[in-house]
C-alpha cells in the first residue's frame, strides 16, 4: 500500500477504523455530478454496494498532485471476489488529469491487464489493454460513449464523456450498472443469457434469488424479497465506476486561436503536424463525409399520427 | 473487514429504500426531470428556455449535419449562457442540421419545444457530415418533395393536420426512425424536431409531428390528420433512407 496524497473520503478506506465510516457516508458524496476541473479517481461503487472515490486526488492549484494503492481488498471485504484490481494510480494537474488501474476483474465478466482514463486541455479517452466482457474483446480505444448490451440486467458503457458549462470534461472510463432500466418493461421474459448472469447478479448484491425467475419483475420481486427492501426498478441497483478524469478546457473558448480555429478552413492548421484533437471537428466542409442512412430502432413514442 | 462491508451494504439498503423521487408528470416514457441545479436535456419531450428562435426559418442549408459526440451543452450563443444539454443518442444517434456558424460553435436545431429552437455547440464536440438531401412540405397543395442535390427526385400528395390540429410550418429535420409495436398504421414512423401547435400532449407523448403512412388511401390530399404528415408506402420507403439531420421545410404554399 503505497499512498502518496490523496484526497477526498475515499483516502480515509486506507485504516479498517475510518473505512466504515467512510463506506457508510459514502453516499452523500456527489461524484462527477459537478464540474470538479482537474481530478481523478480510479474506483467507486454507489447504489447498494458503496465505495467513495479510490485514489482520489484533485489538482485545486494547477500543481501536479497524485495517488496510488495496491489493491483494495480491505475496502471491499467480503466482495473481494466480486471486484478484483491490482494497482489502481490517479493523478491530475492544471488541465490534466489520468487514472489507471491494473488487473481488473469485475464480477468475472469484465477483465482488463489495464484500464488508463485520461483527459487533457478538453478532451479525453480511454484505452483498455487486454480488455474482455464475457470472452469477448474489447477495443482498445473505445469511441466515446461506447455501450456494450450484455443484457438488460447489466450494462457496460465505455469512455463516457460529458462536457460541462464551463468547458471542462469528465471522461468515466468503465462504468458496469446493474439492472439499469428494468422499469421500461417489467414483463419482458429473460432470454437464458440473462438467465446465466443470475448467479453473478445475486452474488454482488448479496442475495440468493429464487428459481423459477422468469421475467425481469420476477428478478425485481426476488432481489425486494431478499434484501428486505423495495428494489426500485426505475434505478440502477448498483453502479460500478473504473476510473475517472476531468480536466479543465484548455485555451479553447476564451481567445480562441490555440488549436488554430480562427479564419476558417484552410484545414491541416498552421504547421501541419498540430495536434489531433480536432479532428471530428475540421471546419473544411469539402472533406465532410455523407451523412448515415438511418437506422431503424424499436422505440416507443406516440406522435401526432 | 467483512462486517464492513456487510454494515456498508445494510446502510445502502436504508438508503435505497428511500421515498421515490417524483416521476416526470406529462410524459410517460423518455422525459426525465433534470436533478436540481443540472441542466434539463434537449430532446422532443422536453421544453428548453431561453433557446433563440430560428431567424431563417424560410432558408435551405448547405446540407451540414453534426452527430454529439459526447453529451454536451447547448448555448444561446457562443460562448454565452448553457441552456441544456445534448446526449449523443436520442431515438438511435442524435443529428441535427447546422444552420450557423461561429468560430468554434455551430447552430443547430433543437428536437425540443418550443418549435424553432435553436442553440450553439462547441465544434469540438460533434461530429460532421453532408446531407445531400432536403424534404419540402406544401401544405396548401398537400404536396411533399424529396430533393437530392437541388433535383426534386420524388413528389406525392400527402395527408396534413387537420385545421384545429394544424401541421407547424417552418424549418425543421428529421429527428429519427423507429417502429412502433403500439403504433401499427405504419411500419416505420419518422419523428421531426418540431411539435403540434395545438396539442401539448398526444396519445402519451409530447405531441411531436412525424411522417408516416397510412393504412388506407382516402387520406392522402386531406387535411384529417393530428399534425402529422401522412404519405403513401413508396415515400415512406424513399424517406427512410434519408439521413438523420435533413431539413424538412413546412411552408402554406
Amino acid at each position: 500500500m503505497n499512498t502518496k496524497k490523496l484526497a477526498g473520503a475515499g483516502a480515509a478506506a486506507f485504516s479498517a477504523a475510518t473505512a466504515v465510516t467512510a463506506l457508510l457516508l459514502g453516499s452523500s458524496v456527489a461524484v462527477a455530478q459537478e464540474a470538479a476541473p482537474d481530478s481523478a479517481y480510479a474506483l467507486s461503487a454507489s447504489g447498494l454496494l458503496k465505495i467513495d472515490p479510490v485514489t482520489y486526488v484533485e489538482s485545486t492549484d494547477g500543481n501536479h498532485v497524485e495517488g496510488q494503492l495496491a489493491g483494495i481488498g480491505d475496502v471491499l471485504g467480503e466482495h473481494q471476489s466480486d471486484i478484483g484490481v491490482g494497482v489502481l494510480t490517479a493523478e491530475a494537474q492544471g488541465g490534466s488529469a489520468e487514472t489507471s488501474v491494473t488487473k481488473l476483474n469485475l464480477l468475472q465478466l469484465l477483465r482488463a491487464d489495464l484500464v488508463r482514463t485520461y483527459c487533457n486541455d478538453g478532451d479525453g479517452g480511454l484505452q483498455i489493454i487486454r480488455g474482455t466482457i464475457l470472452g469477448r474483446d474489447l477495443p482498445e480505444t473505445p469511441v466515446p460513449s461506447q455501450a456494450i448490451d450484455i443484457s438488460p440486467l447489466l450494462k457496460v458503457t465505455l469512455n463516457d464523456q460529458v462536457r460541462h458549462e464551463d468547458g471542462s470534461l469528465t471522461v468515466t472510463g468503465i462504468e458496469l450498472t446493474v439492472l439499469p432500466g428494468a422499469g421500461e418493461d417489467l414483463d419482458r421474459v429473460l432470454t437464458s443469457d440473462e438467465r446465466k448472469a443470475l448467479p453473478e447478479l445475486g452474488g454482488l448484491l448479496g442475495a440468493d434469488l429464487p428459481g423459477g425467475v422468469n421475467t425481469v419483475r420476477d428478478v425485481v420481486d426476488g432481489l425486494s424479497s431478499e434484501l428486505g427492501v423495495q428494489v426500485d426498478p426505475s434505478k440502477p441497483v448498483q453502479t460500478i465506476t473504473v476510473g475517472s478524469a476531468t480536466c479543465s478546457a484548455g485555451d479553447g473558448d476564451g481567445n480562441g486561436d490555440g488549436n488554430g480555429d480562427g479564419n476558417g478552413n484552410g484545414n491541416g492548421d498552421d504547421n501541419g503536424n498540430g495536434d489531433d484533437d480536432n479532428a471530428a471537428a475540421d471546419t473544411d466542409t469539402a472533406a465532410v463525409a455523407t451523412a448515415p442512412k438511418p437506422e431503424v430502432m424499436d422505440a416507443s413514442l406516440p406522435v401526432t399520427g | 473487514m467483512g462486517v464492513v462491508a456487510v454494515l456498508a451494504v445494510v446502510i445502502g439498503f436504508a438508503a435505497f429504500s428511500g421515498p421515490p423521487a417524483a416521476s416526470p408528470a406529462g410524459i410517460a416514457a423518455g422525459e426525465v426531470a433534470p436533478a436540481a441545479g443540472e441542466l434539463p436535456l434537449s430532446s422532443t419531450y422536453t421544453t428548453v428556455d431561453g433557446a433563440p428562435q430560428d431567424s431563417a426559418a424560410t432558408s435551405k442549408t448547405d446540407g451540414l449535419v453534426v452527430h454529439p459526440i459526447r453529451e454536451t451543452p447547448v448555448h444561446d450563443a457562443p460562448n454565452g449562457r448553457a441552456i441544456a444539454r445534448m446526449e449523443p443518442t436520442q431515438i438511435g444517434d442524435t443529428w441535427l442540421p447546422v444552420i450557423g456558424e461561429d468560430s468554434d460553435w455551430v447552430q443547430v436545431l433543437l428536437p425540443s419545444k418550443p418549435n424553432g429552437s435553436t442553440g450553439w455547440l462547441r465544434s469540438e464536440d460533434v461530429k460532421r457530415a453532408n446531407t445531400p438531401y432536403l424534404v419540402t412540405v406544401h401544405l396548401g397543395s398537400k404536396k411533399l418533395e424529396l430533393h437530392r442535390d437541388d433535383k426534386v427526385v420524388g413528389q406525392w400528395t400527402v395527408g396534413i393536420g387537420k385545421e384545429s390540429a394544424p401541421t407547424p410550418t417552418g424549418r425543421t429535420f428529421l429527428l429519427g426512425a423507429f417502429s412502433d409495436k403500439k403504433q401499427t398504421y405504419s411500419p416505420v414512423i419518422l419523428p421531426l424536431g418540431t411539435h403540434s401547435p395545438t396539442h401539448d400532449t398526444f396519445g402519451g407523448g409530447p405531441g411531436t409531428v412525424a411522417i408516416h403512412t397510412w393504412p388506407t388511401d382516402d387520406v392522402y390530399g386531406t387535411a384529417t390528420s393530428d399534425g402529422c404528415i401522412r404519405v403513401p408506402a413508396d415515400a415512406l420507403d424513399q424517406l427512410s433512407e434519408v439521413p438523420l439531420g435533413t431539413l424538412v421545410m413546412i411552408d402554406e404554399d
